[in-house]
This record gives C-alpha cells, structure tokens and sequence, in this order.
C-alpha cells in the first residue's frame, strides 16, 4: 500500500484564519501552502458531492476536548467557514512530513450545520445553511417599513 | 461502531431527472387576467422581482414581460362640475432598479391610457399625497366607490415604484381597472458574462443574485466560475428568463426545479453550489455534438469485490410520451401570449399519454422550449440503467468531479472462448469518498452513437422550433392615447428613501434593533454561581436503624439484656442471631428472634450480629434479602482489648529479634468472670537452644472500682526441653466482690534470645 492521505482543515471567515489542524503528523506542527497545520486527532466521514442538492457535506468527529468544544461551537455560532483538505502522496518517501509532491485530491468546503456527540467524542456536520424547507424566494416581503399602512381595495 | 447507509441506486434515476416530474395539468403560469381589478399590497407578501430582457438574439426579437403591480397608495379627486374622477395610484413594480419604462408600455385594462406617469428607484414615485373629496350625489350615492383607506406610505427602499395618474367619467370604471406594465428590462443585476450591471435574461444571473440575498449562503460557497460557464451554456444556445417571481417558494427547490428547464443541474461541488450543463459543452458554451471522450475508463483493475450494482429505469418512466411545453410568445406591443408544442418522437405518443410541461412563466422562445421537450422525451428514450460502483483510491479522486463522463468497461467471461464487456459511457452523478480511500460513483448511462457522439446531444441540437406565431386576437391594441408614444415616463418624486416625511414610519419608530448579547465564547459563559441543590432521594437513604441492635444500653450488652434487630424497624420479621469466633473468626448461629443475654452467653469469645429479614409477600422465601446489623464487638478483638479468659488463649510468642529486651513485647487484658476457678494456670515455653534466655511475665490485677494493682512479675525460665515441654505457671486470682475483675498480662523478653510462647488458661483441668 504505498499512498497515503493526510487530512487538513482550516476553519476561516473572511481573510481571517482561526484555526489550522491536521490529523495525520502526530504531534508536529506542518507548513502546507504557506499556512502552519498543528496536529489534532480528528477523523473525516467521507466526502460527497452530487447532483441532487440537499442532503450534501461531509461529517468530522475528534475528541471532545475543552479545545475542541469551543472551537466548533464558535465556528458554528459565528457561521465560520470549515475548509477540509485531502492530500495524497506516496508513503514509501516517508511520512515523516509533507511531501512537496503530495497531491491534493479533493477539498470540501462548508458550514458547520450541525453539532453533537457525546462527552467525550464530538460529531460535526459541514454543508450549507441554505434550508431546504421555508420560503427564501423572493428574499423580501412588503412590510409596514417599506409602504407603511398600504391602500385597501 | 459506525454505519454507513447509502441512498438506494433506484433513487439516482430520481435525482439525475430521469424519472417523470411533471405532476399534473394546469394552467399556464403565463396566462393574465385582463379584466381583473386593481389590486392592493398585503403586508406580508413578497416583494416581487421582474427579471427580464428584451433583445434581438440573431433575428429574433424576444423577451419582456407583462406585470400587474399592486397600489400601496390613492387618491381621487373629483370634478364638481364635470364629475370627472382624477385618479392617481401608487404601483410597486419591483424589487431593485428599473430602468426607465416608456409610456406606450403603461396600460390600464388593455389600454394605453393614462396622463401621468413618473417612475423612481429607492423612493415613492410622484409628488401627488393620498386623499379622497368624492362627493356624494343628489340620490345619496358616492360619486365613485373609491376605496375609503388610501395608504399611508412608507421607505420603498430598493423598490422600484411607479405613479400613474388618469382621468375617469361618470359610468367608466376603467380608473379600478388592473394596471399592467410591458416591462421590457428588468431589474438591474451584475451580470456574470460582462459583470456590466443591467437587466438581463441569464437564469444564472438571477440564481447568483437569490442566493446571495438570501442571506443564508456565504458568498466562498458560490462556485463563480461554474456559475460563468452555465451562464455561458444558457446564453450561447437560447435558453433565457423572462418572468417576475412573485410566489414565495423555497429557494433550494426553486432552483433545482428552474434549472431543469435551462438543461442545467444546481449541484454540490466541494460544498460550493454551481450549476452544470445537463448536455456536454464546448468552450464556449454550445452544445457539444462532437466525439465524446471519457474523463477515465474504469475496469477490473479499479473495482473493489462487490463493487458493481446496476438498477435499470422502470418502464412508466421510458414509455414513450407527447411532452407539451407551454411557452409564451411575448409580441413587442402585446400582452404574452401562452403557448403549447407537442413534442414527440417521430411515430410514438400521436395521441398521448402527454406530460406538460409549464415553461411559461418565463420562456419566451419556442425554440427553448423545443429543445426542452426534446431533451425529457431523449433521455427517457435512451437512458436505460444507473450504475454504482466502487473503486479503490487512485489519482483519478483528484480531477473526476460531478458531471464528467466516464468510460466503464468489465470482462464478461460467461463460457470459454466466449467473452463479452460490458462497455459503457456514464455521467457522474455523486461521489462518496470514504476516510479509507474507497470511492463509490452513482452514474448515469451516458447514451452515444457508433462515431461516439452523444445522441441525446445530437437530439437536442438539432431540434427547433416552427416559427410560427400565433395571432393575438385583440380587438384593439391600438387603443389608448399613448399608443405609440415611446417617450420615458417621468422622475418626480416626492421623497426617496433617505429622505422620508414625518408622516412615513421610519423604520427607527416601528422596528426594534436588540441590544447586542455580550460576545459569546464558551469561556465568556460562566458555570451557575451555586452549586448543587438536589432533594433527598429517600429510596437512596439507609433506612431507620437499618444495622443497629437494640435492646442494651452502654457499650454492651449485659446478663438480663433482650437484644432485638429489626432492619428499618419493619414488623414481622426474622432475625438470626450469630457469633463470631474471636481466635478462629468461625461463625456460629446462636439464636433467632430476641436474643436474651444469659451469663453463659456473655462470656463467650465471640462478637454478635444479626441477620435481619423483613417480611414479603412476593419474595418465594417469604422474607426479603437478608440484612446484617453492625457488629457488637463485645468481647475484644483477639488481637487488642479485654477478653474474657474462660478457654486456654494464646496471648502470643516471639522470635529472635522483634523489640528489644526489657520493651513490652505482648500484652493482653482478660476479663475473668466469677465463674472462672480462682486457680489460672499459665502454660508457657522457652524456646529451643540457643535462643533460651527467660522472658518476664507481669500481672497486673484490676478491681471491680478500677484500681490497678501492683504488678507481680514472674520469670519464665528454661525448663531443660529445649522448646519440646511447656512449664506452668500458677496464679491465683484476688476475691474481691462479686463482680468480675480484669488481669493484665504483659511479657517482655530479657534478652534479644527470648524466645517464648504464652496460653493463659483460666479454666484448667482440675
């Protein structure tokens, strides 16, 4: 088995980075695209993408650290954008850090959506805030603000 | 342990759109009630949004859209002496900017009529205010049954409103008449293809503007760049929008049901949304009717065991149908027109079943909805399964993406000599990675001919429509004096947005802005300031006088005493009375029920507790668990205390080393009852050779008050046996009362060869 995956996430707002994991090189700090990853153990449920809109993202579950906890629940009150990243490379040229030929396979982008696990391990969904039940089409509707007390015909 | 569930692979004939969605017939969302009364704002109905635009694509002059606006505000004047009703409403035309309508596109009923007209964006067209002097006749009649609330006025921030004033008669009812208005440019948005910012009749533009002010999407989530090229698709072969969405409706529905009738998918791609040609493309957005090649070919190399699942499209979704599209054929001067074209393949469905299709809400081309039509009846024609399969990682997870075509080709080895493959081109559908690498692909049959073509391509690019337009049938669309006056109605306004009378809510005075919570962080949220304050739980509490012995006073129980052991006090039940061996730790059942405390009892070496059970009924003994009662350590622990010296005890031996001579190596204190003979007998040994030297035995007599007697020291000495024979020492007990008394026997050794093992017996063999 020579290919490896290393897993990154970035949780960011606007050109504001606040926080950089990776899962894959135990307890070491690593430089990919000009960014520091700092180790966390955290585990990806499989990315999705598809042509039917709804029910898409991708679930992350880690140890539910103080850190951890506060992390996400920040990142989902305040609707920080979650980045996750999937490299791979070849494992037989080490692992003892990224390769500069490591490619990236695949890259999720979202929202957390969602929130739960237990006491010690925590369960967070990404996808999209856009709800798929309630009205958001068209995205105004008349209120006494805009015409006041209208005509009654 | 964690599950996976997959969505069945029947349901990706749901998704991918092969399955029937036209649910039922009904009238074309196009059509217009010509006759219809004007209507006025409902607080709480949607702003309505027209996007369209009217332009010449190649010879054909398209697009535009008839709207019915609704008045917020009135007024009415009348004439005294002609009865002349001069009317003025306020119309909210859209939300966002307008440009400039000319004034042959204003119609009251079906007619261009009217005297004034002024238009303005972020603020209240016109400088005419709400009110109403319509008198009453001489038959006790209002002149004109004017509404009597006229509107109060509000912001109109980034509405674009209209003001339309009329002049009616005595007997015409045309000043309660609809207004209608030809609006040929729409609202204003950036558009993605020349990012100028204007009308436009881009579906993709109106879907970038909708999710952005939703709210609700970030904008990082928008995959611009797809979003480009659907535009570029919808752009390059006809398919344009020209319509006013004025129903509330779920956006994510919206779009992916609109989409479909632009031959778009609205789809998830890393998370971001984007939209992706149903058809293949070329760089610049036509339909692509060339060969066809595969992003990658999968085989036996890539599929892991079990990895290939295949579900073939049911027959009510590929029987053949007349698909009927209704349009709207929007003339320059007219009101829309709804159209129907029966589309269907040659020889099949002449006479139904039919499923319709309503485009007509916003499709102004018969081509588009040609094309449409073709595209539904093709794939139900040629698409035959879906397909799962999954595949070991490999570089092909860093560039397939949704919507690319792939090349599925496997070895069909059913006799010898005899091989087949299954070799098939597919759409990606979905993409499923698993942490392990594993990736799983819903595909979709991608049909192509024997040059490699995609027929369901070719179909669609090949199909138009006939071109013919149907009459208006208007009596006289001439009517009206502002026919033909292509003049920009006028600009005046009383207030804009920013600058609203008194009179006009500001929004200050009728909104409520909350103050802002403190920043939340979970360490800014402090635990509760006090601590836990739970009620008792009673069935978690020792019961009353669950483990105590009752029927003594004092430390212990003496002759005379009745002990009872109730656990709970609960009545009726049954109690075991039981002691323990002081020197063996034995336990003996010595009595049940009250145990009465008798001279022979309480000289035993044992200490007492009971056994307690209450009564119950459901329990097959009758009683429930047995419960034990503390321990009344009535006669001393062998090892410590006061003991009743009735049985030889071995009060303790020693071995070279331990403490040092003349330190008090043992002691022990024996309770001697009145019965014990007056004669105790100390049986003792010396140990064997070399470890002879005598050991010092001290007895010390305590009376019934208390008082300590002076020791007598007695030496323990070899008696020549080397350890093999014991020698006895007597001692006389003192009388003193009648009581019982305490001897204290210490023994200390004299030397670090004291070697000793002491019995005090106190009632020896005569």
């Amino acid at each position: 088995m020579n290919r490896g995956q290393s897993h990154y996430l970035r949780i960011y707002k606007g050109a504001t980075d606040y926080d950089l994991w990776q899962s894959y090189y135990v307890n070491q700090t690593v430089t990919v695209d000009s960014k520091d990853y700092e180790y966390f153990p955290f585990q990806t449920g499989g990315i999705q993408e598809s042509s039917a809109v709804g029910s898409i993202g991708m679930s992350i579950a880690m140890p539910a650290t103080q850190k951890a906890v506060e992390t996400f629940e920040l990142a989902l009150y305040e609707q920080r954008l979650v980045e996750v990243s999937v490299y791979e490379f070849d494992s037989r040229l080490g692992n003892g850090a990224p390769q500069s030929g490591q490619i990236l396979i695949t890259r999720f982008l979202g929202q957390v959506v969602s929130l739960s696990g237990s006491f010690t391990s925590l369960e967070i969904s990404l996808g999209s805030a856009l709800a798929t039940v309630g009205s958001q089409a068209p995205p105004r509707t008349f209120t006494t603000a805009l015409v006041g007390n209208p005509l009654r015909i | 342990m964690k599950f996976t569930i997959s969505d069945p692979l029947s349901l990706v004939a749901a998704q991918s759109g092969n399955s029937a969605t036209s649910t039922k017939a009904a009238a074309g969302a196009g059509n217009q009630n010509l006759t219809a009364d004007l209507e006025s704002v409902q607080l709480g109905e949607p702003v309505p949004i027209v996007f369209c635009r009217r332009r010449t694509v190649g010879s054909t002059t398209h697009g535009g859209v008839y709207i019915e606006p609704k008045a917020t505000e009135a007024k009415y004047n009348v004439d005294p002496s002609t009865l002349a009703l001069s009317f003025a409403y306020l119309l909210i035309l859209s939300e966002g900017e307008l440009p400039l309508l000319e004034v042959q596109d204003i119609y009251q009923h079906t007619c261009r009529e009217g005297d004034t007209f002024n238009q303005k964006y972020d603020g209240r067209a016109g400088t005419w205010e709400p009110e109403s002097n319509v008198p009453v006749l001489s038959n006790g009649q209002s002149a004109y049954n004017v509404p009597a609330y006229l509107g109060t006025g509000g912001s109109y921030k980034n509405l674009t409103t209209f003001s339309f004033e009329g002049t009616s008669y005595l007997g015409d009812l045309t000043w309660s008449r609809r207004i209608f208005v030809a609006v040929k440019q729409g609202m204003k948005v950036t558009r993605l293809l020349d990012s100028v910012n204007g009308p436009s009749d881009n579906f993709v533009d109106l879907a970038n503007y909708l999710l952005a002010q939703s709210g609700s999407v970030a904008s990082d989530l928008i995959d611009t760049t797809g979003f480009t090229n659907a535009a570029e698709f919808t752009d390059a072969n006809g398919f344009f929008y020209n319509g006013v969405l004025s129903q509330a409706q779920n956006l994510s529905d919206w779009l992916q049901r609109t989409a479909d009738s632009f031959l778009l998918r609205f789809a998830q791609e890393s998370g971001k949304y984007t939209f992706k040609p149903r058809l293949p493309t070329n760089s610049d957005g036509t339909i692509n009717t060339g060969v066809i090649l595969p992003e990658y070919t999968f085989t036996e190399d890539h599929l892991l065991p079990d990895g290939f699942e295949i579900e073939y499209i049911p027959v009510e979704d590929r029987s053949p149908v007349c698909a009927v599209m209704l349009w709207r054929q929007q003339p320059e001067d007219d009101f829309g027109i709804v159209r129907s074209t029966e589309v269907r393949i040659d020889n099949e469905a002449a006479n139904g079943p039919f499923m319709q299709y309503d485009l007509s809400a916003f499709c102004t081309t018969e081509n588009h909805a040609v094309k449409v039509g073709v595209y539904h009846l093709a794939r139900r024609k040629l698409i035959s399964h879906n397909l799962r399969i999954l595949v070991r990682a490999g570089n092909y997870g860093q560039f397939l993406s949704v919507g690319d075509i792939v090349r599925v080709r496997l070895r069909r080895e059913t006799a010898i000599e005899q091989v087949e493959h299954h070799d098939r081109l597919y759409e990606i559908e979905r993409i499923e990675r698993s942490p392990g690498g594993q990736i799983s692909y819903d595909l979709t049959h991608f049909p192509i001919n024997s040059q490699g073509q995609s027929t369901i391509a070719l179909a669609v690019e090949g199909a138009a429509g006939k071109g013919y337009l149907v009459p208006s049938a208007g009596v006289d669309m001439t009517c009206g004096i502002n026919y033909g006056n292509s003049s920009s109605v006028g600009t005046s306004s009383r207030y804009d947005s920013n600058n609203i009378p008194p009179n006009v809510p500001n929004p200050s005075d009728i909104d409520f802005d909350a103050p802002s919570p403190v920043p939340f962080s979970p360490s800014n949220e402090p635990p509760p300031p006090y601590g836990a304050d739970n009620p008792t739980d009673p069935f978690e509490a020792d019961l009353d006088n669950t483990y105590e012995i009752t029927g003594y006073s004092g430390n212990k129980p003496v002759v005379g005493d009745s002990l009872e052991f109730a656990p709970g006090g609960c009545p009726g039940g049954y109690t075991e009375w039981y002691g323990i061996d002081v020197n063996t730790g034995e336990r003996t059942r010595i009595g049940t029920g009250i145990l009465n405390i008798t001279t022979d009892l309480v000289t035993l070496p044992i200490r007492l507790y009971a056994v307690g059970r209450c009564p119950d009924s459901n329990s097959p003994t009758g009683y429930t668990d047995p419960i034990e009662s503390d321990t009344i350590d009535w006669f001393q622990d062998p090892n410590s205390g006061t003991i009743a010296c009735y049985a030889p005890y071995a009060l303790g031996s020693s071995s070279p080393g331990g403490n040092p001579p003349g330190a008090l190596d043992t002691s022990r204190v024996f309770r001697i009852g009145n019965a014990t003979p007056s004669l105790i007998t100390i049986k003792y040994y010396i140990g064997a050779q070399p470890y002879t030297d005598p050991a010092i035995l001290s007895i010390y007599w305590t009376q019934p008050d208390g008082t300590v007697g002076d020791a007598t020291d007695y030496l323990l000495e070899d008696n020549g046996s080397y350890g093999a024979a014991p020698s006895y020492l007597k001692v006389t007990r003192p009388k003193y009362a009648a009581n019982a008394i305490d001897m204290l026997v210490e023994v200390r050794k004299t030397s670090w060869n004291s070697y000793y093992s002491v019995i005090v017996d106190c009632n020896p063999p005569s």
